[in-house]
């Protein structure tokens, strides 16, 4: 602190400004001084204080709350502790130390950065552990909050509520869907006791047999019994039809094994598959104009049409007896 | 020879006719030359193609005539023949140019292979053509011999028809009336004739007998049924084309003679004649007229009998 000094040929304004930065700084803010003082000005404070010092040799005590206390020369100050809060100890030979019971009980609340204890540390937003695990024993866990996790194990994992998500799937009651996306990719085998389409009519599940085994099994549970394969399946060798009566007789449609690819094109019309095994079925209008030659005739015999030098004109075919 | 058992539609069947019903359609060709005969037979005035005839009678020796007395029956003339020829029956051939076979002209039939193929030339000749001209060619006179021609002594034959149109006889059988020879009127008319019998030439009139049509190839080498006017017009022109121009032996031709080929038709014309030597009669006619003649006498004699013939060759 130097001395201030306005010289005459100063400005106003220097000298405004030296007065301002005296005034704050030298002098400071009587709005600062203490309330044990009870003098207005500098002079008369400074002369209150050399009273007080020299008067008696007390002092004043003040806490948290701005409650003070002066303690004058000759007065005895007890410091006391609280029960599993806070101890004090008085040594030799002027010393006082305040400190913490080995048990410590805080009965509202207690604020620190860090709260430590052996491995574990709680700080802000974070509760770890030196030992790479935190266990709660048997406790149960709860938050409303979420809770986030690079793995969660346990014997039972429950929540409340009536959705809960994991990563992007959504588990809502008994549905699971994706939050975000139409699908939901299961990257392994996944096995169900049944699957159902989205409104139950088509089931694949397992039928258990009258041999006790399971037969695997795909049913449409609509009325007509309509399942649309907008597809282009591929069977091994043989589809079995149960026919209306699951019973031991099944009808097979079995393909021989085929060395090439093969076409064989169902028409577009209705009627009755014919097989070898059909007896008068081939009617007229199944046979195209023109189809028949003589190699498909039975025991064929033929007819001649000659002309008077016995050239032949025709020869007509037919089945034989 | 190759006679075939043509094919006919039978009920959706094709089966082969029987001999009864291939002789139906032979009687149906018999019919259909009967329309309008390639050898055909009219009567003319005379110089006919076929041979004459000659009608013989006697008549009358000259009358002879004495002043004194009755010639004798020696000096009297004799009885002499009088000869009339019929030539009228002129025979005219119409040259026929048939349909030419193609290979499918004629029916079919089911031959030994099994097949069914057309008739050639030959098996309809051997199956239809010549039994047709057998039949043609008969004796008889029936309806299987129709379209040719016969004699008869009547004008009206049933199943036949007189040719000419005008009942003009082709040979008149006379012979001497003697009825009309009296010896008051000695110095006669010599030739005084009756006529003993008129012969005239009959055509025998076709009946359309019912047959059924065979089987043929069309022109799409299908089987059907010969159309009706085709099957008929195919074999009359053949069956008129063999009774001209058979060279097999089944040509018709006419003849007229006491004898000949092939087999008689109708009546035999008779040429018949008194068979006297003369009967001697005298007339008084005055004392200066004193005549005698011989008469036509004695029986009637056939002197020969002329027949009309029809002849395959």
């Amino acid at each position: 602190m130097a001395v201030k000094n306005i010289a005459v040929t100063d400005t106003l304004e220097t000298f405004r400004t030296t007065f301002n930065d005296l005034a704050a700084n030298d002098f400071g803010d009587i709005a600062n001084l203490s309330g044990s003082i009870s003098s207005t000005n500098l002079v008369d404070a400074m002369n209150e204080t050399i009273s007080i010092a020299t008067s008696t040799a007390g002092w004043t005590i003040i806490d948290s709350t701005s409650t003070s206390q002066i303690i004058g020369g000759g007065d005895t100050l007890t410091v006391l502790g609280t029960s599993n809060e806070i101890e004090a100890v008085v040594s030799a030979t002027d010393t006082l130390t305040i400190g913490l019971p080995d048990a410590v009980s805080v009965t509202t609340s207690i604020t620190a950065p860090t709260v430590s204890t052996g491995n574990l540390s709680l700080t802000n937003g974070s509760i770890t552990d030196s030992s790479g695990a935190i266990s709660f024993g048997n406790e149960n866990l709860s938050t409303t909050g979420t809770l986030n996790a690079g793995a969660i194990t346990g014997t039972s994992i429950t929540g409340s509520g009536s959705t809960h998500t994991l990563g992007t799937i959504q588990i809502s009651g008994n549905t699971i869907s994706s939050t975000d996306s139409s699908r939901i990719n299961i990257n392994d085998t996944f096995r169900a006791n049944a699957f159902e389409t989205q409104f139950g009519n088509l089931i694949i599940d397992e039928l258990l047999g009258t041999d006790a085994t399971y037969y695997p099994r795909i049913r449409s549970i609509r009325g007509d019994k309509v399942v649309v394969f907008d597809a282009s399946p591929v069977f091994n060798s043989t589809i079995a039809f149960e026919g209306s009566s699951a019973d031991d007789f099944e009808t097979l449609l079995t393909v021989v094994n085929p060395t090439a690819d093969r076409s064989i094109s169902i028409p577009n019309e209705s009627g009755t598959i014919i097989t070898t095994g059909s007896a008068d079925a081939v009617t007229e209008s199944m046979i195209a104009p023109d189809a028949i030659g003589q190699n498909e005739l039975k025991s064929l015999v033929t007819l001649q049409i000659l002309n008077s030098s016995g050239t032949v004109l025709k020869t007509l075919y037919g089945a034989g007896a | 020879m190759a006679v075939r058992s043509p094919l006919y539609y039978n009920a959706g069947n094709l089966q082969e006719m029987s001999t009864a019903m291939v002789d139906e359609i032979v009687d149906q060709i018999v019919y259909q030359y009967s329309l309008n005969p390639s050898v055909a037979l009219s009567v003319v005035g005379s110089s006919g193609s076929l041979a004459s005839m000659n009608d013989t009678r006697l008549q009358a020796g000259a009358a002879s005539t004495s002043a004194t007395a009755f010639p004798s029956e020696a000096t009297t003339a004799e009885p002499s023949v009088v000869t009339v020829t019929y030539d009228k029956i002129t025979e005219t051939r119409t040259t026929v140019t048939p349909t030419s076979d193609t290979g499918k002209l004629w029916p079919a039939y089911y031959n030994a292979s099994g097949n069914i193929q057309a008739m050639n030339l030959q098996d309809v000749k051997d199956t239809f053509l010549h039994p047709a001209i057998d039949l043609l060619a008969a004796g008889t006179l029936t309806t299987q011999q129709a379209g040719t021609y016969h004699i008869n002594s009547s004008t009206t034959v049933s199943g036949s028809a007189e040719v000419s149109g005008s009942n003009t006889a082709v040979f008149v059988n006379t012979e001497a009336d003697t009825s009309l020879y009296t010896a008051g009127g000695i110095g006669e008319t010599l030739d005084q004739p009756k006529t003993v019998t008129s012969f005239y030439l009959h055509k025998i009139t076709g009946s359309d007998t019912s047959y059924t049509l065979p089987i043929s190839i069309d022109a799409s080498n299908n089987l059907q049924s010969f159309p009706e006017a085709t099957f008929e017009s195919l074999f009359q022109e053949w069956i008129r084309y063999t009774a001209v121009s058979s060279t097999d032996g089944y040509s018709l031709s006419y003849n007229v003679g006491t004898s000949g080929s092939g087999n008689t038709r109708g009546t035999g014309m008779a040429d018949t004649r008194l068979n006297g030597s003369g009967n001697y009669q005298t007339r008084f006619v005055n004392t200066d007229d004193y005549r005698a003649q011989e008469f036509p006498n004695g029986t009637s004699t056939t002197i020969n009998t002329y027949y009309l013939r029809i002849n395959k060759s």
